[in-house]
């Protein structure tokens, strides 16, 4: 296909601006003087309409037309140079945060398109920043497991049982930095949508979830509050972020209690623990990884345990949904929006 | 033909003398990984064969019969998804744990498709690998034989007779079907609607606490005999045996 170009753009109006204008002269000379088809017959005659109409007709066609085509493009290039030369200190600059288009030489005209491309550069710049603060974070939790297994390590006879135990933090870890990756994807491209009722997805996950948690003596029981409806859904994605919301309800139930899984009221996941119950702001602090893992170890008494909360926002947002908590029930909730709207991912 | 047998791949078996004759394939190019699943699995009692591509495990299942197979998808000669689902079209049936160091989201559903019994990522601990091929065995269609045992209980599917070390339990047949749904499924939840559709028929009318009362039965039968088997009970979902506790 071809691209739409402003200069042919000018030329071909301009074309037709004389092509329009000449008929009318035409026809008005022709009017004027009188003649007509039989009059171009004769010899004298068709030389002098001929002169007529160079004179009246095509002469100031000319005169208009050129000059108006060249002014045309000239202004043209003048405007688009600023962009022009935007573009070679754009291709020059290296790949940097803080990279804005100059919109001082802009013209007016482009100055939405400049201001949408600086505001998708600031969005960007804010992501990467997050990303870094997200790595160094994550690098952060890492190294202590590291660090405790190498010094472990050097022991003579090392304490295998501790040594695994951060081995298994550390694969968890691993593991909800991979599900966070794939999260994030998702959110960028909404693919394989499921349909797919709360309440099988609830049973599912927390049958599979049972074993773990008897185990480490505590019980899971399922509550339908009603309402549980059927909703588009990547299953396996929704499925993790409830497995992390049952791992925290394990990480603060008291052993010999009860964690419940339940669906509704409305389009609602619900996982009821037996501690203490997450304040909003805390969980607002969580989700936006705003606190430094230490403090986190501090507060949670586990380290990472944010960072499958984290997880479960993201994942949510990908849905058109949200994570809430409501700590004097001590729940934890995968809100939907209601169907037919908002299904699409934010 | 035999399978080729080379330093990387088909080593002998390993643990052969004291297994209960369960044979497991274990298809992994990571020699050293490889090694340590299979002293894994048999110390556990299984007898193992490796076959580190999956040309030696075609000729591996070719020649020789395995309660189970154990494997990797990403080998040197092919993805391990694209070589079961060909062998199953082919008309390999036995079971296959998919045991992998990919994890995305979906490769789980995916191999399910591809005709694996279970999957589990990479890295897994050994008890839960070890937990997983046991479980595939109690799989009906398995090879093994009829009996199916979990820790001391043992359940004889053709003769319907239930024993925990070896003293027989006294059980109705509703009790004995329950034991071994239960049982088939050991360690893992079994759906209340599950049981619901297996015991009774679509015209029966299931009282509310009829299952109830039928696992309060089958608990006080296990417990007679002093059996560390439990049931538990996990309300809105359905109920799980669980192994004795040392």
């Amino acid at each position: 296909m071809r691209r739409p170009s402003i200069n042919r753009r000018l030329s071909a109006g301009l074309s037709l601006v004389a092509a329009i204008g000449a008929t009318i002269l035409l026809v008005l000379v022709f009017i004027e003087y009188r003649l007509g088809i039989d009059t171009l017959a004769g010899d004298d005659a068709s030389r002098f309409a001929l002169a007529e109409v160079s004179d009246h007709v095509g002469l100031p066609l000319l005169l208009l037309t050129v000059p108006a085509l060249l002014a045309g493009q000239f202004v043209i290039q003048r405007s688009f140079r600023a962009l022009q030369e935007s573009a070679e200190v754009i291709r020059d600059t290296p790949a940097v945060r803080g990279v804005r288009v100059d919109d001082g030489p802009m013209p007016e005209e482009v100055m939405p398109f400049v201001d949408a491309i600086n505001g998708l550069l600031s969005r960007l710049d804010a992501a990467a920043r997050e990303h870094e603060a997200f790595a160094a974070d994550v690098a952060h939790q890492i190294r202590t497991p590291l660090a405790i297994m190498s010094l472990a390590l050097e022991d003579t006879s090392p304490d295998t049982a501790a040594l695994r135990e951060e081995v298994s933090r550390m694969r968890r870890l691993v593991e909800q930095l991979l599900l966070l990756t794939q999260a994030n994807a998702q959110a960028a491209v909404p693919s394989r949508m499921q349909t797919s009722t709360l309440a099988d997805l609830a049973t599912e996950t927390a049958s599979g979830f049972a074993p773990l948690a008897l185990r480490l003596g505590r019980t899971i029981a399922f509550e339908d509050s009603g309402g549980s409806g059927t909703i588009a859904c990547h299953r396996e994605a929704l499925s993790s972020a409830l497995r992390n919301l049952l791992d925290n309800a394990l990480r603060v139930t008291p052993e010999g209690s009860v964690i419940t899984v339940g669906t509704g009221p409305g389009n609602r996941l619900f996982v009821r623990d037996g501690g203490h119950g997450l304040d909003p702001a805390r969980l607002a602090a969580i989700v936006q990884r705003k606190g430094r893992a230490d403090e986190e170890q501090r507060a949670e008494g586990a380290r990472g345990a944010g960072l499958g909360l984290a997880i479960v926002a993201r994942i949510m947002a990908a849905h058109g949904g949200r994570l809430e908590t409501i700590p004097e029930r001590r729940e934890l909730a995968m809100v939907f929006p209601d169907r037919g709207e908002g299904m699409t991912p934010a | 033909m035999f399978p080729k047998i080379t330093a990387r791949g088909f080593d002998s078996r390993v643990g052969g003398g004291h297994c209960s004759g369960m044979r497991v394939l274990i298809i992994e190019d990571n020699e050293r990984l490889a090694g340590l699943v299979m002293a894994a699995l048999a110390r556990g009692g299984f007898a193992c064969d490796r076959a580190g591509t999956l040309a030696e495990a075609g000729s591996a299942l070719d020649v020789a019969e395995y309660d189970a197979v154990l494997l990797d998808l990403g080998l040197p000669d092919g993805d391990g998804l694209d070589w079961l689902r060909q062998r199953r079209r082919g008309g390999f049936a036995g079971p296959v744990l998919v045991l992998t160091a990919r994890g995305a989201l979906d490769d789980r559903v995916i191999g399910l498709n591809a005709g694996a019994d279970d999957y589990l990522v990479k890295p897994a601990a050994i008890d839960e690998i070890l937990a997983r091929v046991r479980a595939l065995m109690r799989r009906p269609g398995s090879r093994s034989s009829p009996v199916l045992s979990f820790g001391r209980l043992s359940f004889d599917t053709v003769a319907r007779r239930a024993t925990h070390d070896g003293v027989m339990l006294d059980l109705t047949r509703r009790e004995a079907d329950l034991l071994e749904l239960l049982m088939r499924d050991a360690g893992k939840v079994v759906l209340r609607q599950r049981i619901e559709t297996a015991l009774y028929a679509f015209d029966d009318v299931v009282s509310p606490n009829a299952i109830d009362a039928l696992v309060s039965r089958l608990r006080r039968r296990l417990q007679a005999c002093s059996a560390g088997e439990r049931i538990h009970t996990l309300r809105g979902l359905g109920y799980l045996l669980e192994e004795a506790r040392e």
